[in-house]
C-alpha cells in the first residue's frame, strides 16, 4: 500500500487543488478500488443537473459512497468533503428549500458514517469557502473550458487549508498556551491602574477581553493547557485573578503562574523543564511586541502570533491561534482530563523531593498499574501517532493497522496507570509481531507518555509484556531502537533492561533477548491484568 | 516577468527552467497537457493580475507566445 498517497474520488477537474502525487478517479468513476492509505470523496453538484433531479443526484451520490466505503479496506483513511450549501445553483422559487434540505441530509448521512467507523472523518467545505465571496468560488471560464468548479485560483489556499485539516486528524497539536496579562487577558495595567481599574468585562473594551478569557476557558476544557508568563507582582496577580468579578478564568485554570521580572524566555524554559513539554509545543500571546520579538528570537521553536493591535479583534485573533495550533477531528477522555494529569504530576514531584529512596518513593505513590492485552486500540492508535519523547521506534499506526495486527495474532499490550495523586490514564503502549513458525517475537513498538516518567513504570510494564510473551512460550525477543529527534531518552532503555546489541548503526540499534523463566515484579507496584 | 514565467513553467510542467527556451513548443513538454495548460493559465493570471479570454487561452501553444500574449496585456 503506498503511504501517504491520495486517491481522489470526484465528479469535476480537481487536480491543482491536492498535492503532487495524488491519483484520480475519472469524473463520475465509483468502481475502482485503490490502494492508497488515504482515500478522499469530493462531489459536488454541477450546474448542469436539471433541478428536478438535484434530490436523485444528492441520493445517488450517497450510494456511491457506500459502494466505495464497502469495497475498500477499513484501513484506508477516508476523508469525506462536504457538499456546500453556497452552492451556485439558481433557486427559482424562493418557498422551494428542496436542494438545502437535500445538501444537508448528504452532509448529516456523512457526519453519520465518521461517527459509525474509526478511520472515517468528514471536512467541511463550508469552512475553506468562508472566507470567499460567493462570485470569487466558481470562475465560470475554468468551469466551462475545463470542469474545474472551484476557481483555480485557490488551489494552493485549498491545498494549505485541507493539509492543516489533515494535521487535526492526525493529532498534530500545540500542547501549551503561554499568556500575558495585561492588556491580553484584561485591558490595562494591572500594577498602575489597580484590580479597580483595569478593564475587563462591561463596556468595551472590557467586554472584549472577557469573551477572549472565555473562548480561553472552552479551550482548557477541549484539553489546552494554560500558564501564565507576565511582568507584575505575584501578590497582586493573584488578587486580581481571585478577586475581580468579571474573571473568567480562575487560579485553577492556570497550570503555572509566574509572574515575576525574569526574562520571559527564561520563564518559558522553566515552564516547559517544569510540565515535562517539548518546547516546539508552545504558543506565546503577549501584546507587548518586544517580548514577542524577544521569545521568537531566543526561542524559535514557539509559535508566537502577532497580537491584534485592537481589543475587538480578540475574537477572531483566538479563533485563528486555535484552528490553526489547536484543532483536533476528535475529542477522547484523555485530553479532557490533560491539565489535571499534569497538575498531579507536580504533586509527586514534590514528594519525589522529600523522600531519600525511589523504593520509598514509589511505595508511597501506591502505584495501581492495569495490563492489557488486545484492548484500548483506539486510544493506542493516538499514542502511537503523538508520543515522540519516549518511543523506541516512532513508528504511527491507525486504529484500524492495529486492528489487523490483533486478526494475525500479533499482540497489542497498553498500560493504565494510578496512583494516589490521580489517574492518568493509558499511558504505555507496546506492540509485539510474533513468528509462529520460528518461536520469535519482535517489539514493534514500545512508548510511553511523558506523564509517566520517572516512576520506573517503563521497566515494569516491559517486564510485564516479555513475562506474557514467556508464558505463551515465547523466550528469543527481538527488538530496535530508531532515532529520531525526539527520542534521545529511550537510546539506552533495551541495554538497562538486559539486552544485547547485535547490530548497530549511526541511527538505529537491534537487539536480542533470551527470557529464561518470569521475571520478578517490585511488589511496591500494584499489578491488575485484564 | 521571463523568470517568473519560466519557473512557472518548470513547477507546472515538472522540467528544469533550462529546458524552457524561444522555441519551447507546447508538444515539447510532457507534462504540458491540457489540464496543466489551464492550471498555467490561472498561475498567470493571478501571478501578473490579468485575464485571458477563452480564445487567447487555446492559441498559447509555445513559451513565445505566452511571452507574447503577456507583454500585450501588461502594456497595455
Amino acid at each position: 500500500m503506498s503511504k501517504d498517497h491520495f486517491y481522489v474520488y470526484r465528479n469535476t477537474t480537481v487536480e491543482g487543488m491536492f498535492r503532487p502525487g495524488t491519483l484520480f478517479s475519472g469524473y463520475d468513476e465509483f468502481n475502482i478500488v485503490p490502494d492508497t492509505n488515504i482515500i478522499i470523496w469530493f462531489y459536488v453538484i454541477t450546474p448542469n443537473t436539471e433541478h428536478e433531479l438535484i434530490e436523485d443526484v444528492i441520493r445517488d451520490y450517497q450510494q456511491r459512497l457506500s459502494f466505495v466505503i464497502s469495497k475498500t479496506d477499513s484501513s484506508q483513511t477516508k476523508i469525506l468533503l462536504t457538499l456546500s450549501k453556497r452552492i451556485v445553483h439558481n433557486n427559482f422559487v424562493d418557498s422551494d428549500q428542496t436542494i438545502i434540505y437535500s445538501i444537508e441530509d448528504y452532509n448529516k448521512s456523512l457526519m453519520s458514517l465518521s461517527n459509525a467507523h474509526p478511520n472515517i472523518y468528514v471536512f467541511n467545505i463550508d469552512e475553506f469557502l468562508t472566507d470567499l465571496s460567493l462570485y470569487d468560488i466558481i470562475d465560470w471560464k475554468f468551469y466551462y473550458m475545463a470542469k474545474m468548479y472551484f476557481a483555480p485560483k485557490h488551489n494552493i489556499s485549498f491545498r494549505k487549508w485541507f493539509d492543516g485539516k489533515m494535521n487535526t486528524i492526525n493529532y498534530v497539536r500545540k500542547k501549551c498556551l503561554v499568556l500575558d496579562l495585561d492588556n491580553t487577558l484584561w485591558g490595562g495595567v494591572l500594577g498602575e491602574e489597580g484590580i479597580g481599574g483595569v478593564k475587563l468585562g462591561g463596556d468595551y473594551p472590557g467586554n472584549a477581553f472577557k469573551d477572549f478569557q472565555q473562548n480561553i476557558k472552552e479551550s482548557i476544557n477541549k484539553g489546552v493547557i494554560v500558564a501564565i508568563c507576565s511582568k507584575n507582582n505575584e501578590n497582586d496577580v493573584k488578587e486580581m485573578i481571585s478577586r475581580h468579578p468579571e474573571m473568567v478564568l480562575n487560579e485553577k485554570d492556570f497550570l503555572l503562574i509566574k509572574s515575576n521580572w525574569t526574562d520571559k524566555a527564561q520563564n518559558i524554559v522553566d515552564i516547559a523543564n517544569e510540565l515535562n513539554i517539548g518546547l516546539d509545543s508552545f504558543v506565546f500571546i503577549d501584546d507587548n511586541p518586544r517580548e514577542r520579538e524577544r521569545v521568537k528570537s531566543e526561542l524559535p521553536m514557539i509559535e508566537v502570533p502577532e497580537f491584534p493591535s485592537e481589543p475587538y479583534m480578540l475574537y477572531d485573533f483566538f479563533k485563528m491561534v486555535y484552528s490553526q495550533y489547536f484543532q483536533i477531528y476528535k475529542l477522547t477522555t484523555e485530553d479532557k482530563r490533560k491539565k489535571d494529569q499534569y497538575f498531579e504530576n507536580f504533586k509527586r514531584e514534590k514528594l519525589k523531593v522529600t523522600l531519600s529512596s525511589m523504593d520509598d518513593y514509589i511505595s508511597a505513590l501506591d502505584i495501581e498499574l492495569s495490563f492489557f492485552k488486545n484492548m484500548n486500540l483506539s486510544r493506542v492508535s493516538q499514542m502511537t501517532q503523538k508520543t515522540n519523547q519516549f518511543n523506541l521506534t516512532t513508528r504511527r499506526y491507525t486504529e484500524s493497522d492495529l486492528n489487523r495486527f490483533v486478526e494475525q495474532s500479533d499482540e497489542v499490550y497498553s498500560i493504565g496507570v494510578k496512583d494516589k495523586f490521580g489517574d492518568s490514564g493509558i499511558t504505555g503502549a507496546a506492540i509485539i509481531t510474533i513468528d509462529k513458525a520460528n518461536q520469535v517475537a519482535t517489539i514493534d513498538s514500545f512508548l510511553v507518555s511523558c506523564r509517566i516518567l520517572g516512576r520506573g513504570i517503563e521497566n515494569v510494564f516491559l517486564n510485564l509484556v516479555l513475562n506474557s510473551l514467556y508464558m505463551q512460550g515465547l523466550r528469543n525477543i527481538n527488538a530496535c531502537y530508531l532515532k529520531t529527534k525526539k527520542n534521545e531518552q529511550t537510546v539506552n532503555f533495551y541495554e538497562n533492561n538486559g539486552f544485547t546489541i547485535e547490530e548497530k548503526t549511526e541511527n538505529s540499534k537491534s537487539y536480542k533477548l533470551t527470557v529464561n523463566g518470569v521475571i520478578e515484579i517490585n511488589k511496591s507496584y500494584r499489578i491488575i491484568k485484564i | 516577468m521571463v523568470e517568473i514565467v519560466k519557473a512557472l513553467m518548470s513547477e507546472i510542467f515538472v522540467c528544469s527552467v533550462d529546458q524552457i527556451s524561444e522555441s519551447t513548443m507546447r508538444a515539447d513538454l510532457d507534462n504540458w497537457d491540457s489540464l496543466q495548460h489551464m492550471i498555467f493559465v490561472s498561475r498567470l493570471e493571478t501571478e501578473f493580475k490579468v485575464e485571458f479570454s477563452p480564445e487567447e487561452i487555446n492559441d498559447i501553444d509555445s513559451y513565445t507566445q505566452v511571452i507574447e500574449q503577456l507583454n500585450r496585456k501588461l502594456n497595455n
